[in-house]
């Protein structure tokens, strides 16, 4: 699994391709979560991962369809 | 330990990157092929004995880490494990954030397909039911109501709807202007949009509706043969000739302003003219900034209804057009497909959805005498009601609506790796199909599906090839 704040650097030696790449915002909360939970010492350099994210648990109450990211109208 | 994959949806993209998108998180990764073949190891509907499994590899202790990995990110449970529990509500009473004015019920077209006239009109009375135009009391109650429901919101918003909205501009500039006030008074900031048929468009409402940052959606179908199809007078004469040259007016106005996107909302019926075309038009043509398309909401006997096969043909004109969107993508360009657009931002966000939109939540609409209703689709009707702008919302009939409408009572929804996204979908139309807005739309769930699957296979050329081009979407 990779770091989610990390990015692979220019000119570095070449690595194996990460077994895991948290993609999206939530994978990458996810991510944050498990690395501190493991207490790797890289989870200390980077913000704080959220710790009372559950996974699983709707914490997004997005209007959805019927309005649009500007809470617009496109949708109606 | 017998384990399992959890539901989810596997995809790759054209260069062979293997991804997941897991139900129950909303998270997308990136697996390299050992990892995806894991994932798919334990995808049995009754698992896998992971000791075994893991005797059975090659690297034991590799394979070890790779299954204790996407079991700490949730990709892979014990089996039988009940799911992570889910509040049913948000805390109550849920701050406000949209307020939708149905400022008239009247409309000067008399569009075939409308749910507001039609056949598929929920509300009391055909066509004529209620007060026909909001009165500025009304829409001065109506800003009141948001403003000390919208908790500590720094930004509200305000959607004029109709009918046809410009028919009652009086309401709109009264509302707009008292909003403005209030809003200084509380520190907040009001976003207006609103949706339009053009055909009433003047220089003097323009000038106003660019002036107050409007975000403009105009009801149009494309070009002049579409258009005329269904967007008719009440005479049937079609309104193309009327709308063409105030809509060029609008946008050039706006873009002169600098103002918010334009967007078209287009209607899409049985034997429609393909989205492709009728996208380049409105774009290319009339010059709107984005266009979004709605397959028509009507019960299967209607002749425009879409059945089965338009909705196949929809997706796959909805497949070409996001091809288009995602080389734009990959060159950092925006593209306008708005449809696809949304998809990918909540794919990015990791949205998942307890309700499927914000109805009865976040948003509210309002009638022409200030009765409350869902959302605008709502509105008038009695068996939906939520409270009225004066007297407040009713807070025990939203909270047993949105108990009702939770995701996790729609069993049809349970397998579904496109729940997250879509919950069941609107509650407007599983009332016009069911009879019932808490029930799940059944009916076009393979639309749905086919359509998540196009967004998630965009979603991952765009994040393999131009991952930078999904900051946008990244909380500012």
């Amino acid at each position: 699994m990779t770091d989610p704040s990390s990015n692979p650097s220019e000119g570095a030696a070449p690595k194996r391709q990460p077994r895991i790449v948290a993609c999206n915002q939530k994978a990458r909360q996810l991510a944050g979560m498990v690395l501190a939970r493991r207490g790797a010492a890289r989870a200390l350099t980077q913000d704080p991962p959220p710790t009372t994210y559950p996974y699983g648990c709707t914490t997004v109450f997005a209007p959805g369809w019927e309005v649009d990211s500007g809470n617009g109208t496109d949708g109606l | 330990m017998q384990l399992r994959t959890v539901l989810h949806r596997r995809f790759s993209d054209e260069a062979g990157t293997e991804f997941v998108y897991l139900a129950n998180s909303a998270a997308i990764l990136a697996l390299d092929e050992p990892t995806a073949a894991v994932v798919d190891a334990f995808a049995a509907a009754d698992g896998r004995d992971s000791d075994a499994w893991t005797a059975e590899q090659a690297q034991p202790a590799q394979a070890q880490e790779t299954l204790n990995d996407l079991i700490d990110l949730g990709a892979i449970r014990p089996l039988g494990e009940a799911p992570a529990p889910r509040p049913k509500l948000p805390p109550m009473p849920f701050p406000l954030a949209t307020l939708v004015l149905n400022v008239t019920n009247k409309c000067n077209l008399s569009c075939t397909y409308c749910y507001e006239y039609g056949e598929d009109k929920i509300g009391a009375g055909q066509g004529s039911n209620g007060t026909a135009r909001m009165d500025d009391k009304t829409a001065r109650d109506s800003i009141d109501f948001l403003m000390r429901s919208s908790g500590d919101r720094p930004q509200v918003s305000i959607t004029f709807f109709g009918g046809e909205t410009l028919l009652n501009f009086d309401a709109i500039r009264a509302a707009t202007e008292y909003a403005e006030q209030e809003a200084a008074k509380l520190a907040k900031r009001v976003h207006y949009s609103l949706t339009t048929n053009a055909t009433l468009l003047t220089e003097e409402i323009v000038d106003f509706l660019t002036t107050h940052r409007f975000g403009i959606t105009v009801s149009i179908d494309g070009d002049q043969g579409e258009q005329d199809r269904h967007r008719t007078f009440k005479s049937g004469k079609g309104s193309f000739d009327v709308i063409e040259p105030r809509i060029r007016h609008l946008i050039e106005t706006n873009r002169a302003r600098k103002g918010r996107a334009i967007g078209a909302r287009v209607t899409v019926t049985a034997g429609a003219t393909p989205v492709v075309d009728t996208y380049r038009y409105l774009t290319e043509d009339l010059g709107f900034d984005e266009v979004g398309f709605a397959p028509v909401t009507a019960g299967l006997e209607r002749e425009y209804a879409l059945g089965e096969q338009g909705y196949e043909r929809l997706l796959q004109e909805f497949a070409a057009l996001g091809d288009e969107y995602v080389e734009h993508a990959v060159q950092g360009k925006h593209h306008g497909f708005s449809n696809l657009g949304d998809l990918v931002r909540e794919l990015h966000q990791g949205v998942n959805k307890a309700h499927p939109c914000g109805a009865g939540l976040g948003l509210l609409g309002v009638s022409t005498e200030g009765e409350l209703g869902l959302c605008h689709r709502f509105v008038e009707s009695d068996s939906h009601s939520v409270g009225t702008v004066q007297g407040g919302v009713d807070q025990q009939a939203r909270a047993a609506f949105l108990e009702k409408a939770h995701v996790d009572n729609k069993t049809d929804c349970t397998s579904c790796f496109a729940r997250p996204l879509c919950a069941g979908g609107c509650y407007h139309e599983a009332h016009v199909r069911y009879g019932e807005a808490t029930r799940a739309n059944v009916h076009y769930c393979e639309w749905i599906r086919g359509f998540v699957d196009l967004g998630l296979k965009s979603y991952g050329r765009i994040a393999a090839t131009n991952p930078t081009f999904l900051t946008r979407f990244d909380p500012s």
